[in-house]
């Protein structure tokens, strides 16, 4: 059954199908929560919550958007409310804005691997972090990024740019200059 | 993987042609970024769990008093009835029976002995996002000629983060600062407490599970919510003392389906500051914030706000949502700071497509405690802590190897401050309020990427002697692919 028609019959009231579109999204919002959060349990908490949340206003839905960017976008809200709920004088989005040191809970494995790059994302504001998730960890195309953030498609674009600017700034020229030698 | 790769540097060179020719720079950080990608671990167990909250509905208790009609997807959580036994059982920490009454707004003060909250020892709080780190030594992303530090060992080869640093050296161009107190009050905030439930409250069954099955319950933190276009959520902590209001995205046009206006802001859409505070002064009057307790606010223009610092309408900066307004807080007319050297108070952001108050964080009570503690009376220790950028500077070791480039900043006369402070003795943390002296940036190199506008160092030897831990030697695999 296509997607439009599973959402017009929940809005209508008949909730059965709804257990499809969180067969086609749960992967993808539990892995982009994941991202944002680097904790299994919590991810687990804020992906049902974001579903819920969607069922619960499915109704408020203008099925002439896309679905999967509301369903983000509950998400990205979800996350950020998560953290400002645990530190309330802190302007939190996300896991990033958290030192590493903080007993804020987190994967331990997640922690090692992202060790390298925690220096320079947790630098970045919030939205030029969530293109570079979207972009680079999703594989999402730049049209879904810019459904998903509420920017235009260009906008992004210009934003995932920048950030690239500024990373390469940041990555030290070590990792960089071995590349340069491994490659010849 | 390579196609994934070859795929975003091709559409970066699109967006920009100042990419072509960087392909090899590009490809070295996407693959640190996706080396770096978690791994989610999303199995089918993950996917049942979630499901199974999100679809089982509990059957209705059938003699529960509170949820006759206890459906989860229909009903709130917590009915109104049982949120009033809520309040009807906690003590006023925060909520008054008297709705006139703001004594936890009002600042009180009680005196405890000298160092009554023990030795002060911050904790390092990492190199990034919390302005907490300041900039004197920041590595070079130039030419660098890589140190090997452990050559056989069972973990291979690693080596030190970059060869090259860009040091700061701050140079005081003031007034003498006449340091004559040997000693000066510290102020401890007295957190709150969380509160035990009525036992009405405690029986609550949910239909998920039995309340009154578990000990002693107490309330740690609740949310209430605005049932109405453009309503808040404002969240109580109790433990902490807070209140924090934010908008309930449900009920803002654009937070959940997309924004109405899609179009990107531009520094035109910006309102003015005079018109920023007014939107914020507004907000705390029509809820009853004790304005009294902070000095006049600024609008924040530094961070992710550095646009407002440009009256360049064609500048393609990035220009943010929500704009934040500063409400620094007082403590006995003394200004409080954060360690980055700006302001600790009251923080109004207001979204600028809506132009309304978005949300309020630092909303805290104002109960404190005052110690007595050892101040710093030698000028030169104190400018020697300044001239490399505070107590929590970081300078690298000197090696031969290391190319080390000096960065002149001047700073001017300081003023006398509180600098907010989280310690961790007696392991539990205790947010104290330290005198300090802030010195403001007159002279930020040019043709630098310097963002400071001041260094804030405490008087209190304990944050002087104390350096605690200093970042960590970045080691990075020497056999990078």
């Amino acid at each position: 059954m296509p997607e439009e028609t599973i959402i017009r019959e929940c809005q209508a009231g008949n909730r059965s199908g709804f257990g499809k579109l969180y067969d086609l999204y749960a992967r993808e919002i539990y892995d982009f929560v994941y991202y944002k959060t680097h904790h299994k349990e919590t991810a687990e908490d804020i992906a049902s919550e974001t579903f819920f949340k969607a069922l619960k206003n499915i109704h408020q839905f203008d099925a002439s958007r896309s679905f999967r960017a509301w369903l983000f976008g509950i998400a990205r809200n979800a996350v950020m409310d998560h953290y400002r709920r645990l530190r309330p004088t802190f302007d939190i989005d996300d896991i990033w804005d958290i030192a590493a040191d903080d007993d804020v809970a987190r994967d331990a494995d997640t922690r090692l691997k992202v060790e390298k790059v925690s220096h320079y994302l947790a630098a970045l504001p919030a939205i030029q972090r969530d293109i570079l998730i979207l972009r680079v960890w999703q594989d999402l195309s730049y049209k879904e990024i810019a459904e998903i953030i509420g920017k235009s498609e260009d906008n992004c674009k210009v934003i995932f740019s920048r950030t690239m600017k500024e990373l390469r700034k940041k990555v030290p020229a070590a990792a960089f200059l071995l590349l340069l030698l491994l490659a010849h | 993987m390579n196609q994934r790769i070859d795929a975003i540097i091709a559409d970066l060179a699109r967006i920009d042609p100042a990419f072509k020719g960087r392909e090899a720079e590009l490809r070295t950080i996407i693959m640190e970024l996706i080396e770096a990608q978690p791994d989610t671990k999303f199995d089918a167990e993950n996917a049942r769990r979630i499901r199974e909250r999100l679809l089982n509905k509990p059957s209705a208790p059938k003699r529960s008093p509170y949820f006759p009609f206890m459906q989860i997807i229909s009903n709130r959580f917590v009915p109104a009835l049982a949120l009033i036994a809520v309040f009807i059982g906690t003590s006023a920490y925060l909520v008054s029976r008297d709705s006139s009454s703001q004594f936890a707004f009002q600042q009180q003060f009680t005196t405890a002995g000298k160092t009554a909250f023990g030795t002060i020892q911050p904790a390092l709080k990492g190199m990034g996002g919390d302005g907490n780190f300041t900039p004197s030594a920041m590595p070079l992303a130039t030419e660098a000629s890589p140190r090997q530090m452990a050559t056989d060992s069972a973990a291979g080869k690693m080596m030190i983060f970059p060869a090259e640093y860009s040091i700061y050296e701050y140079t005081y161009e003031g007034d003498p600062l006449e340091l004559t107190e040997s000693e000066g009050t510290v102020y401890k905030r007295n957190r709150g407490q969380t509160q035990s439930v009525t036992r009405d409250l405690a029986r609550m069954n949910l239909g998920l599970a039995n309340l009154g099955s578990f000990d002693n319950l107490r309330i740690r933190n609740f949310d209430l919510v605005e049932n109405k276009p453009y309503g808040y959520s404002v969240n109580v902590n109790l433990d902490e003392g807070m209140i924090s209001i934010n908008p309930d995205y449900l009920t803002w046009p654009g937070m959940v389906d997309g924004p109405g206006n899609s179009a990107p802001l531009t520094r035109n859409d910006i309102p003015d500051d005079a018109s920023l505070i007014a939107l914020a002064d507004a907000f705390i009057k029509d809820h009853g914030i004790n304005r009294s307790l902070y000095a006049n606010p600024v609008v924040q223009k530094d961070g992710g706000m550095r646009i407002l610092a440009t009256d360049d309408v064609s500048t393609s900066m990035y220009v943010p949502d929500t704009i934040t307004i500063n409400y620094p807080l007082k403590i006995k007319d003394t200004l409080v700071y954060e360690e980055g050297g700006y302001p600790h108070g009251l923080q109004v952001s207001v979204n600028v497509r809506e132009k309304k108050v978005a949300s309020v964080f630092g909303l805290s009570s104002q109960s404190y405690e005052s110690s007595s503690y050892a101040l710093e009376t030698d000028e030169e220790k104190i400018l020697s802590i300044l001239s490399r950028g505070g107590v929590n500077a970081y300078i690298p070791e000197e090696d031969p190897n290391i190319k080390v480039k000096k960065i002149s900043v001047s700073v001017g006369t300081p003023q006398r401050i509180l600098l907010h402070v989280m310690s961790y003795d007696n392991k539990a943390p205790q947010e104290l309020f330290v005198p300090a002296l802030l010195f403001p940036v007159t002279k930020p190199p040019t043709n630098e990427q310097y963002y400071p506008t001041s260094i804030a160092i405490p008087l209190a030897q304990d944050l002087l002697n104390n350096k605690g831990p200093q970042p960590p030697v970045i080691m990075y695999d020497a056999n990078v692919r």
